[in-house]
């Protein structure tokens, strides 16, 4: 994995954030979540399983983002979906109905059981961070608050 | 005399708040953000009696003035309609704002209507986040550089073809089988120079990315993720739809080139 990958997760995720009509105080923010999200997915395939390495580069955002959330006193959607959104499996899907359209069923089956569990994946790990309790993050947030005064 | 009063503030109030919903809903926030930014909103005027329904499509509210007796009912439907975050979030600080007591109901109003109205950004801007976008994500998709420069190229005509043609005259389907088959037909284009090894898979894969409508989809997992079933379900169902769509468009071409030259590309 080269630094071009993270610099393209980077970028891609401001792209879209501005697609999305992000304010721009934000895309930094949803930029570096973005490639964060990316570079816990692409070191931990090479040694977990696909969906195991997607559910845990989406609690990486999830957490990220409602940290960020409370830093920056923006909805975590706003995060959540930027920087989620290399992750999405929006090519798989893709895949799937192509091959479905051009009558390849096996294919058609392979990859759309394959997205569906990142789908899968991706829930569950933002369901498990939106469970926690809004008091761990803004924790955090007083702390570093005194910190800097 | 009173009384008549305090049903028209209930009104106003519920009024207000189903108008925030609205842009909220409208834009891709969450149904649960939606109704908890309604809630708060009707509470902080002192509206304790507010029932909120949200649907992906549709806001259902009544409300009881203070001797319980029933004062406003209304049903909006809403659009599935696109993404603008900016006014999510606007409307969300304003509710943070409304809840510190900040704005009196008149000027929440006002502002609510100035979110309302705000712009998007630049056409020239979005166009080229399109053509950036694509060619990042053909990079992530296991492009070679040379795949991202074609890929943003295809995303730059992409762009144009969303900006100026389909948001303006084409519906939903029609809009994106017919950008996702441009986008092929310039992927082809550039696969055919062979000015350098080039992966078509990379290449088609990222430039219809921009089509992929991530909110919808994230919204529709998180959605269902929180027990808004109904809600979830449609706005998947919608992504699908688009999917769909952009498989058909380069499908299309795909085979139509097939048969012209007589051998598959992928």
């Amino acid at each position: 994995m080269s630094i071009s990958v993270i610099l393209a997760a980077f970028f891609g995720t401001i792209a879209f954030s501005i697609l999305y009509d992000i304010p721009f105080r934000y895309l930094t923010t949803c930029g570096v979540i973005g490639a964060l999200g990316w570079l816990v997915y692409s070191i931990l395939i090479k040694h977990i399983g696909n969906s195991a390495s997607i559910f845990a580069a989406a609690v990486a955002i999830a957490l990220v983002s409602r940290y960020a959330a409370v830093i920056k006193k923006a909805p975590e959607i706003v995060f959540l979906i930027s920087g989620i959104f290399p992750l999405v499996p929006g090519a798989g899907i893709y895949w799937t109905a192509y091959y479905l359209v051009s009558s390849q069923m096996e294919a058609a089956l392979s990859s759309g059981s394959g997205a569906l569990k990142t789908c899968f994946a991706m829930v569950l790990g933002i369901a498990m961070v939106h469970e926690l309790p809004q008091k761990l993050f803004s924790g955090i947030k007083h702390k570093e608050e005194k910190h800097g005064r | 005399m009173n009384t008549e009063v305090d049903v028209l503030d209930t009104n106003k109030v519920l009024e207000t708040s189903m108008e925030a919903g609205r842009i909220m809903l409208e834009n891709g926030a969450e149904i649960f953000r939606v109704e908890d930014t309604m809630k708060r909103i009707s509470q902080a005027y002192g509206v304790k009696e507010g029932n909120f329904f949200v649907l992906s499509n549709g806001i259902f509210t009544t409300g009881l003035d203070e001797k319980g007796n029933k004062c406003f009912a209304k049903v909006e439907q809403i659009p599935v309609h696109g993404a603008d975050l900016y006014k999510v979030i606007e409307i969300n600080q304003l509710s943070r704002e409304i809840c510190d007591g900040k704005h009196s109901l008149d000027e929440a109003r006002e502002r609510i209507q100035v979110i309302r109205e705000g712009k998007r950004k630049s056409k020239s801007l979005q166009i080229f986040a399109t053509a950036l976008g694509a060619g990042c994500f053909a990079i992530l998709l296991e492009g070679t550089i040379w795949d991202g420069i074609s890929a943003f190229a295809a995303g730059a005509v992409l762009g144009l073809f969303m900006v100026f043609v389909s948001s303006k005259y084409l519906s939903k389907i029609t809009g994106n089988i017919l950008a996702s088959a441009l986008v092929t037909l310039v992927c082809l284009f550039f696969n055919n120079l062979t000015l350098f090894p080039s992966n078509m898979m990379s290449m088609i894969g990222g430039a219809i990315i921009p089509l992929v409508p991530g909110v919808a989809f994230v919204n529709g997992i998180r959605d269902i993720g929180d027990g808004d079933y109904i809600s979830g379900t449609v706005r998947l169902l919608d992504s699908m739809l688009v999917f769909l769509c952009i498989a058909v468009g380069v499908g299309v071409v795909l085979s139509v080139y097939a048969m012209i030259t007589g051998g598959l590309v992928l």
